[in-house]
């Protein structure tokens, strides 16, 4: 542990730096092989992480750099992680077939198994909708929900089977996920779990992962295409950008507290900022090659990217 | 170069050498397991040659195909070099290499899964797939 945090804050010295437009770029290495896939920044201002080949969920605490990593158990392989009403950070562990909570304080892990009959879903990612229930895509054709209050589990399949990938819900507490293999997103009824897919103008686009603004438009990471798109749900318009770059692969989509769109492109291997309103894109190369940045979340000031091929975890500091 | 390039760079070389030559330990068949280990890639793979659009191409004939080869998917550029320049042709135990490490073994490759780390595990699945990809 005191190796980490030493390392840790020699990065604090080291790696800040300038970018431009008023964002700082902040680089934090993890322990070797911690391949973080998914990140929730925590109210107490620390950063849970989703390690898949440690089977753990990593903590970093950005003010010295100290990381831990805490065991999910045997068979663990986790992917997406979300912070929920109860401050608590909610895990699809793919290798365990289940959601897993880990208490913030005692680091205690909890485990609320699929079905047995449902068989391998390949979780991807979870969400929590406005009546602090939790939902979840799994890559192998499902989605489903989950009450932690009764434990009480629903698992629904999803149109065309394989490819439920990125979920999010927007600031109404409705639901949307994205199907990559499908190529659409689809909006859940909170009440019945039924799915109405809803497509975006680009055939076979490849919608990997979702997120709202401030407004409740729902923006779209497409990876085959290369390209972002906003669906309006109250005038059901599209809208859709190139991202810059000679063959984009739009992997993640964030959006922030002030609507700047962050997006993810393992083709440039950057990070890619998205003004709407002047629709101009910044792009900001990764420092290292290969970077394969899977997701992005933030918290006001901060976007967060953890970089999967460099063992790092990277914010980008806006104000 | 940055360290980290280095070590990319590093990775690519040793995977270059260790996708040749290097037989598959002996182990009994487990096609149960290697239908379950399939799962993990079901998302994104057919078996169906006739399914396309999917994230990761069709394993239909996957067997002595060179990489990067199929006209009808969009590999990387890593991929399609791996294939034109450096020879590499999908065996059993060019796979397992490649399984047990895509990122470390063929940096630059857009395949976005951790590997299989267990050697059972590959063994099995390269055996499902022997069968199921003909």
């Amino acid at each position: 542990m005191r190796q980490f945090l030493v390392v840790g804050l020699t990065a604090l010295l080291a790696s800040a730096a300038p970018a431009g437009a008023g964002t700082e770029i902040q680089e934090f290495p993890l322990p070797a092989g911690a391949y973080p896939h998914d990140l929730a920044p925590a109210p107490d201002g620390s950063v849970w992480y989703t390690s898949q080949p440690r089977g753990a969920l990593g903590r970093l605490d950005p003010a010295t750099g100290k990381v831990e990593q805490i065991p999910l158990g045997d068979g663990s392989a986790p992917h997406g992680v979300i912070v929920g009403p109860d401050g608590a950070p909610w895990i699809t562990d793919g290798g365990l077939n289940a959601i897993v909570r880990v208490d913030p304080r005692s680091r205690e892990v909890g485990r609320f198994s699929l079905p047995e009959g449902r068989g391998y879903a390949n979780l991807n990612t979870p969400t929590f909708d406005g009546r602090g229930r939790l939902w979840f895509t799994g890559q192998n054709g499902i989605y489903g929900s989950l009450d932690p209050r009764t434990g009480d589990m629903r698992v629904f399949d999803a149109p065309r089977g394989r490819g439920p990938y990125g979920i999010a819900a927007t600031p109404d507490g409705s639901v949307y996920f994205a199907s990559l293999a499908g190529s659409y997103i689809a909006r859940i009824d909170l009440e019945t779990g039924r799915a109405t897919v809803i497509e975006p103008p680009t055939p076979k686009q490849g919608a990997r992962r979702v997120w709202s603004d401030t407004k409740g438009q729902v923006w779209v990471s497409e990876w085959n295409s290369g390209q972002v798109s906003r669906y309006d749900p109250r005038s059901g318009n599209w809208k859709t950008w190139k991202l810059p770059g000679a063959r984009p692969r739009t992997y993640a989509v964030y959006v922030d507290e002030r609507d700047a769109v962050w997006l993810s492109d393992w083709g440039a291997n950057a990070i890619v900022r998205f003004d709407p309103a002047t629709e101009r894109f910044q792009v900001f190369p990764a420092s290292q090659a290969n970077a394969h940045v899977r997701q992005l979340l933030g918290r006001p000031g901060e976007v967060w990217a953890p970089e999967s091929g460099t063992d790092r975890l990277v914010v980008y500091r806006t104000r | 170069m940055s360290p980290g390039r280095g070590r990319h760079v590093t990775a690519g070389l040793i995977g270059c050498a260790v996708f040749t030559g290097i037989a598959l330990a002996a182990a009994p068949p487990d096609p149960a397991r290697g239908a379950r280990a399939f799962a993990k890639c079901y998302a994104c793979h057919s078996l169906d040659p006739a399914e396309t659009g999917l994230p990761g191409p069709t394993l239909h004939g996957l067997f002595g195909r060179r990489a990067g080869s199929l006209p009808d998917y969009e590999f990387s550029e890593a991929m399609v070099e791996a294939g034109r320049r450096q020879g590499l042709v999908w065996t059993p135990e060019t796979l397992d290499r490649f399984l047990a490490d895509p990122e470390g073994t063929l940096p630059g490759t857009l395949m976005g899964f951790v590997g299989l780390r267990d050697a059972a595990e590959r063994r099995a699945l390269i055996e499902y797939l022997q069968r199921a990809t003909r």
